[in-house]
This record gives C-alpha cells, sequence and structure tokens, in this order.
C-alpha cells in the first residue's frame, strides 16, 4: 500500500496488516489537526475515518444508541460521521475556555485542568489559523467595541462584554486535498476502529482491529495511538476494547464514560429596556476589517470571575435576539417595495404592511433622520448556554444491542446534579438584579429558584469530559499530556478530555489541545 | 398575564403619562396628611392597572392599605411624617431607593417579572389610589 493518499478501507484486502507510526481514530476537527502537524515530520502517519467524504446515512446509523437518564435525543443529529466530522455542520463559533475555566474553584466538585489558561495560550494562538480566525486577541476593545458604549451591566462589576470569532472552515473540504498531497499521511475512509487490542505487557497497545461496514476488516499496528472520534465515542471505543467480557481500557478506576457533560441550553428570560430606542448596538454580528481583512464576531456577555467566585456560580455565556415592535416588519417591506426587490408578487402584500403601520414607520423614518435612532425595541430575549458540573454519576455506556459492525451500541444516562439547576437560576437571579440596579429595564427570567427547567431546555452538541485529564489515575482517565494513564501509547483527543467544560464553545480548545498532543508525540517519536 | 401584556414600555414608566386625574384626586385618595407628594408621585407613574393589580397581589397580605403601603414606602425614602420633599424630589429618591433594592435583594416577583419592593409598593399603591379615586368620581 502506498502511503500518501486518500484510500478506501473496502478496497483493503482482508486480513492486511498496517504498519505505521502514528495511527489517528476520527476525522473531524482534532483528527485533521493531528494529521495535519505530521505533514511536514518524517514519520507515517495513518488516518482512519469512519465515514466517507459525504453524509452517508447508514454510517450515521452508528451513532445510534439510547437514553436512560435526563432525555438525551441527539446522538444522531448532533454529529456527523464523515471526513470533517461534525465541522461539517458546525457554526463556527470560536474563542478559548476563559481562565477561570481551568482554575481550581473549591465550590465545583471535581474542577480544575492539570494546567492553567497562559499555559495553553501559545497552542491557542496556533489553532488560530487552522480554524482560519483573526488574531488571537478576545478583548472587545479590540474589535470596534467602545467600552462607553456598553451599557452597564453588560460591563458592570457582575457581568464582562465578549466576543468570539467565527469560523468559516469546514476540515473536510478545507483540509483534504492538503492530506492528499501529503506523501507519508494516509487516510482511510470507510474505517471504523472496532477494537484496541493491549499487547502481551497490557501497558500497551499491540494493535487495532478495523471493520468496514461491507464486513471487510484488518489491523493496524502503529507506535502511537490517537483517539479522536468525538465526546461519546472515545469512551464507547475504549469501554468496548481489550478482552471480550472485560470493563474496557484505562478504565481500571471505573472512570472511563463518567463525567459526561454538555453545555446546558434554553431561554433565559426576557428583559424589557427602559429606553427602546437606545442606541444598543454591542452586540454586532459583523465583520471586522480592522486586523488587515474582514473577520466576523459576535459579542456576548458572562458572569465575571469575580461574581462567579463571590457567589460560587458556573460559567454562563448569555446571548439574546431583539424583539422589535411590529413596526419592524412595515420597515422591512417598505425597504422592498422601494427598492424594487423581487418578491415574487407579494408587493401588494407588503404595501398593505406599509400601510398598515403607516404612522410606526413614519414615526420611525422621522426619528432616523432626525435622531439617528433605530427600531424600537419592545424586548430582547435573553438566551444561555451554561456550565455543567462534573459529575461521575452522568455517564456513557456500553448497551446491549450492536450496531451493523457489531460493536455495543451507546446509552447515555445523563443526569444533572440539582446545583446544576439552582446556581444557573442563581446567575439569572444576579442578571435581574444588576439590570434593575444598573436602570438599564427589568428582567422576567425563565428559570427561577426551586422551579423547572424552561420548556426549551436541552444538553446541547458540545459533549465533554468521558475520558477526563487528571494527573491522578483515580480521579482521571488520561494525564496531562492526554496518554492514557494505563496504556503507555494510547492518547485522546477532543473535548472528552475536558475535566470542565465552562461555557464557551469547545472546537478552539479541542484544536489547541490537539496540537499541543501533535507537539507531545513528534518528542515521544523522536 | 403573558409577558407581552406586562412588558409593556409603562412597565417602566416614571414620567410622562401626566394622569392629571389622578393628581388630582391625590388628595382624596386616602393618603394621611402630609404625604400628598406620594399620591402626586403615584399619578406620574403611568401605571396601569393591570400591574397594579398584579403587585398587590405579589405583596404580603398585611402590607395591602394605602396607609400601610404610604408608611412603608415615605419610611424608606427617610421620610417624616409631614416632612416629605417634593414629588420631584420624592422621585429621585424612589429611584434611588429602587436600584439599592436590587442591590441589596429587595426584589419582589411580580408575574415572574423582578421589581424592587419600592416601585411594587408604588404601583400597588397606585392602583389602590386609582380605585379609590375611580369610586370617588
Amino acid at each position: 500500500m502506498h502511503p500518501g493518499m486518500i484510500l478506501d478501507a473496502h478496497s483493503v484486502p482482508a486480513g492486511t496488516v498496517l504498519e505505521t507510526e502514528v495511527c489517528i481514530v476520527g476525522a473531524g476537527a482534532a483528527g485533521i489537526t493531528l494529521a495535519r502537524e505530521f505533514i511536514a515530520s518524517s514519520f507515517r502517519v495513518t488516518l482512519l475515518e469512519s465515514g466517507g467524504m459525504n453524509y452517508e446515512p447508514d454510517i450515521q446509523q452508528l451513532y445510534a444508541g439510547r437514553s436512560i437518564g435526563q432525555a438525551f435525543e441527539t446522538l444522531t443529529t448532533s454529529r456527523l460521521r464523515f471526513f470533517g466530522g461534525t465541522t461539517n455542520h458546525w457554526g463556527g463559533w470560536c474563542l478559548p475556555l476563559d481562565p477561570i475555566d481551568f482554575a481550581p474553584r473549591d465550590h465545583l466538585p471535581y474542577h480544575g485542568w492539570p494546567f492553567q489558561r497562559p499555559y495553553l495560550d501559545p497552542w491557542y494562538r496556533r489553532a488560530q489559523a487552522v480554524c482560519g480566525l483573526g488574531p488571537y486577541d478576545y478583548r472587545p476593545s479590540r474589535w470596534g467595541i467602545r467600552p462607553a458604549e456598553i451599557p452597564p451591566p453588560f460591563a458592570g462589576p457582575d457581568f464582562d462584554p465578549k466576543i468570539l470569532q467565527v469560523s468559516s472552515v469546514h476540515f473536510g473540504p478545507a483540509y483534504a486535498s492538503e492530506l492528499r498531497r501529503a506523501p507519508r499521511v494516509s487516510v482511510y475512509l470507510h474505517a471504523n476502529a472496532f477494537n484496541f487490542r493491549p499487547d502481551e505487557s497490557h501497558a500497551a497497545v499491540g494493535e487495532l482491529a478495523v471493520k468496514a461496514l461491507s464486513g471487510n476488516h484488518f489491523t493496524v499496528r502503529a507506535r502511537i495511538y490517537i483517539l479522536a472520534a468525538g465526546g461519546i465515542e472515545n469512551a464507547r471505543l475504549l469501554l468496548a476494547s481489550g478482552r471480550a467480557g472485560g470493563n474496557g481500557l484505562g478504565n481500571e478506576h471505573d472512570l472511563v464514560g463518567r463525567f459526561f457533560m454538555v453545555h446546558l441550553t434554553y431561554s433565559g428570560g426576557i428583559i424589557v429596556p427602559s429606553h427602546p430606542r437606545m442606541r444598543f448596538d454591542f452586540r454586532q454580528e459583523g465583520s471586522y476589517t480592522g486586523f488587515g481583512g474582514k473577520h466576523p464576531f459576535i459579542s456576548f456577555i458572562g458572569p465575571t470571575a469575580a461574581a462567579m467566585h463571590r457567589l460560587e456560580l458556573p460559567n454562563m455565556f448569555i446571548d439574546w435576539s431583539y424583539k422589535f415592535s411590529p413596526v419592524v416588519h412595515g420597515v422591512d417591506a417598505l425597504k422592498r417595495v422601494i427598492e424594487g426587490e423581487p418578491h415574487g408578487g407579494h408587493w401588494l402584500a407588503d404595501l398593505a404592511k406599509v400601510v398598515g403601520s403607516l404612522e410606526g414607520v413614519t414615526d420611525f423614518g422621522v426619528r432616523k433622520v432626525l435622531f439617528g435612532e433605530g427600531i424600537p425595541i419592545e424586548a430582547m430575549a435573553v438566551n444561555c448556554a451554561s456550565e455543567q458540573e462534573p459529575n461521575p454519576e452522568s455517564r456513557i455506556l456500553l448497551g446491549s444491542a450492536r450496531d451493523r459492525l457489531g460493536m455495543p451500541e451507546v446509552t447515555v444516562d445523563w443526569q444533572l446534579a440539582p446545583e446544576d439547576k439552582s446556581k444557573a437560576a442563581a446567575t439569572l437571579q444576579l442578571l435581574g438584579a444588576e439590570i434593575g440596579r444598573a436602570g438599564f429595564g427589568r428582567f422576567r427570567p425563565a428559570l427561577v429558584e426551586g422551579g423547572p427547567w424552561p420548556s426549551d431546555f436541552y444538553g446541547n452538541e458540545h459533549q465533554m469530559g468521558t475520558t477526563r485529564m487528571h494527573r491522578d489515575p483515580k480521579l482521571g482517565v488520561v494525564d496531562e499530556n492526554c496518554r492514557l494513564h494505563t496504556m503507555s501509547n494510547l492518547y485522546i483527543a477532543g473535548s472528552s478530555v475536558f475535566p470542565t467544560g465552562g461555557a464557551n464553545n469547545p472546537t478552539l480548545t479541542i484544536v489547541a489541545l490537539a496540537l499541543r498532543l501533535a507537539d507531545h508525540v513528534k518528542e515521544v517519536l523522536t | 398575564m403573558s409577558w407581552l401584556t406586562f412588558s409593556r414600555r409603562y412597565l417602566l414608566a416614571t414620567a410622562g403619562a401626566g394622569t392629571a386625574w389622578l393628581l388630582a384626586r391625590a388628595g382624596e385618595s386616602g393618603l394621611p396628611a402630609g404625604e400628598e407628594p406620594l399620591g402626586a408621585l403615584c399619578s406620574d407613574l403611568g401605571c396601569p392597572p393591570s400591574i397594579g393589580q398584579a403587585c398587590l397581589e405579589a405583596l404580603p397580605a398585611d402590607e395591602i392599605s394605602k396607609q400601610s403601603l404610604a408608611r412603608s414606602i415615605l419610611g424608606d425614602l427617610g421620610c417624616q411624617r409631614g416632612g416629605c420633599p417634593p414629588a420631584r424630589v420624592l422621585a429621585c429618591l424612589a429611584r434611588e431607593r429602587s436600584r439599592n433594592d436590587f442591590r441589596d435583594g429587595r426584589i419582589v416577583r411580580v408575574d415572574g417579572w423582578m421589581l424592587s419592593r419600592t416601585e411594587t409598593r408604588l404601583y400597588a399603591l397606585t392602583a389602590l389610589s386609582q380605585a379609590a379615586g375611580t369610586k370617588a368620581g
């Protein structure tokens, strides 16, 4: 087999043993980042991807499983199982975790990373380029947002204005040709990692069994294995590996699959601002050209580190959408009529809307011309993504059913601690109090102490924690270098190693950790 | 009550309604002598009956009388009996007190909204005064 191409597992003769230096399982953001880091090295790399270059329903179905705890029903929709992984449908929201996310927090059980944010900064900086982002600078003031324009409490003592950058990079299309040309990188599509088999010492992986849906099978033997299959599949594959009837690899302390976390996502409530015609354009979903190119970004707020420490709160990502008064529909219609946009014969309906809201449209026009005011804001609908506490009872298990490859399907027992809800409610209570104290408006939280989660509550697609990182083997599956404590040549990449998840989107951190892991593996191999 | 009903600007209005009708009746609304500026302040709040009624329902039953509400509000604003400043000054004090309520956790849930205790009492007093004015009228 000639290295340095994109191959299909169906074409590999059954029983073949592929020899390589590094075997990476999973071609998502982490796996592709890792493989690219070895392009200029002298090491041979084999990258295994379960899917092909495009979506295939029967491959996607390998993600199927069941939920037995808190409802978690997005197993086959929150992730994508083909080259590029979930970046094939991601929103591209990128930012590092906050410094407090890495720091010890006594009020947070099982808190803390083995290192702090500044240590990871060099890799975050490199990750920016991988994700096609602007500079590694997330201070709103550097993105054209003048601090004086941010009304309190959003720049107050308890809440911080923040920004995220928006990536348009889909890792599959973006990096396929580069990997195809790489002389020492071989990509195998439709190649499903099936079982990491330990060697005779039981302290290292000896080989990896690979299967295709067609029934074809082969083996990869590598010096280093890196599992980068996603927050749930990483745990699933470890649990399913090793000898039949065992408890999996790296699971001596019954930690693999535990601490399953996501970001808790829900409507946080409604703000009625005091001044409906305020010039409040802090939340700009636009581009900033101050860094020599157009870089899209979005601003949002979160509790300050001081507030989180003082009130023992989790982190929270808070943004909002505007609820404009009905006049906005008239303005939109007027624009279409004036600009002569093609509207499929709906001009009469548009005109009717204008006439119907004539008073409002006129008022808007006059105020816009005379005072530069915007459309009256009826309300602001608050959206939240809050941090879930690490919880050993929240876990990924193997079910009794098997998929078409013969691998046990996953069972998700997603569990929340009572504090997840009470502390999220406390954060919203703080937000409401601050909104009132600052005179910004009034707040009607959708989540209150002792009440139920809002009806739209769900656990989002940021699946984390199932092979958590900790220096103590009794508290973590992998060490600070992301290597299994009990396997000398098996590493994990992806959000499954996050000991705590913060509230920020995880992909930039996944990529930064993958870059760091690549550096480490090169050192090990040299 | 839906949030749409309750989210109208007048939830936050502190001026502009100009309900001279209420102002004129402040003296006949049953407030103790010397507390007329409070009646004037309430009249300026522009609070619709629906919100005032919701505030009444959110407060403890033993607070629900004009005398009790007026005493609580004026006491919080540092007024001595017969020693109230003009309504304009009282409005500033009330606004300041309201913000301090939020800072210090004196928050009342009114139909799910987080209102300060001071404004909740003011809206409730407004509703009672309005009802009394309607009867008198």
